[in-house]
């Protein structure tokens, strides 16, 4: 029975990818972007909040950009490899709160064999 | 992507239900095989300290006796706040990981699959937080697990009690719901 699940699913695999995807020769030139969102805070004690984001982690303080923010969800669009970090600046009663967070950007491969840009989120909404 | 993952399912399936389900006709002739194999998922709860592990080790022929090897991921990120000032606080989205080593004694009735099990495990727990350097505590811990059992077939298993979880992180309350399913590979 596994024998036969297994002959059926490499048949499924084998027919897939054996496709005719229509590709080109070569494969799209120019530099890949992916789409970062951030979700944020935004509430009375905060209707803005500042976000910084930074190539590497933010020790290396390699800033890309800063900016205030007013909305729910901010989107960038950054080089599609390398780690990215990003931090928000909130208050709550008396204490300043810096929410970070952090992920690694990488390429995938479409069905064609060429680099694509993934899209990614990133969560720097305030614990409750 | 979609279908190799519906595929491995069902080929992991397959193995799994042959496996369990071969058991019962099995006999052993000649001499007595006293240690199985058995494998585990583990469930902590609740959701903001959701804990998934995998447990790999050796059960006795009277399934009331094992010692096995545990490792488990906070698959989710956890926000924690770290001080680091007067009034300035940063707040960590943090990963977690435990890896160690467990044993379980379980009480069954003469008659009857339900009954109760006590799993203490040692664990080393380490992890990282995302977008920064800053170290995240790490250690040892005990992790005592407590509750029902109910085996179903002969070699099925399904666990539930309570787990008492001080993991170096910050947490609300350090008593778990846990739940277990284990299954013997013979």
């Amino acid at each position: 029975m596994t024998k036969l699940k297994f002959i059926v699913c490499l048949m499924v695999l084998l027919a897939i990818t054996s496709c005719d995807e229509n590709c080109d020769d070569f494969c799209p030139s120019g530099p890949l972007l992916s789409r970062l969102k951030i979700n944020l805070t935004i509430n009375e004690e905060n209707p803005e909040v500042e976000v910084t984001l930074f190539r590497g982690r933010i020790e290396r303080q390699d800033t890309v950009l800063e900016e205030v923010v007013s909305e729910l969800v901010a989107r960038y669009e950054l080089d599609a490899d390398g780690y990215y970090s990003a931090t928000a600046r909130y208050k709550k009663g008396n204490k300043e709160i810096l929410a970070i967070n952090g992920k690694k950007f990488s390429l995938t491969e479409d069905d064609c064999g060429c680099e694509k840009a993934q899209n990614y989120s990133m969560n720097l909404t305030l614990k409750d | 992507m979609i279908i190799k993952s519906l595929c491995t399912v069902i080929l992991l399936s397959g193995l799994l239900f042959e496996t369990f389900g071969q058991s019962g006709d099995q006999e052993l002739i000649g001499k007595t095989k006293k240690w199985d194999a058995q494998i585990a998922i583990n469930n902590y709860f609740p959701s903001e300290d959701y804990l998934l592990g995998l447990n790999l080790g050796i059960i006795n022929s009277n399934r009331n006796l094992s010692f096995f090897t545990e490792f488990d991921i906070r698959p989710f990120k956890k926000k924690v706040l770290d001080r680091q000032g007067a009034n300035l606080y940063y707040q960590l989205s943090e990963l977690r990981y435990y890896l160690g080593l467990g044993a379980e004694y379980s009480i069954f009735p003469k008659q009857g699959n339900f009954g109760v099990f006590l799993q203490p495990s040692l664990l080393y727990t380490w992890g990282e937080y995302s977008g920064t350097d800053i170290d995240v505590p790490k250690g040892w811990l005990v992790l005592p697990k407590i509750g029902a059992v109910w085996q179903f077939g002969t070699n099925g298993f399904l666990k539930a009690g309570v787990a008492f979880l001080d993991d170096h992180t910050e947490r609300e309350n350090q008593a778990s719901l846990f739940i277990q399913i284990s299954g013997v590979i013979n």
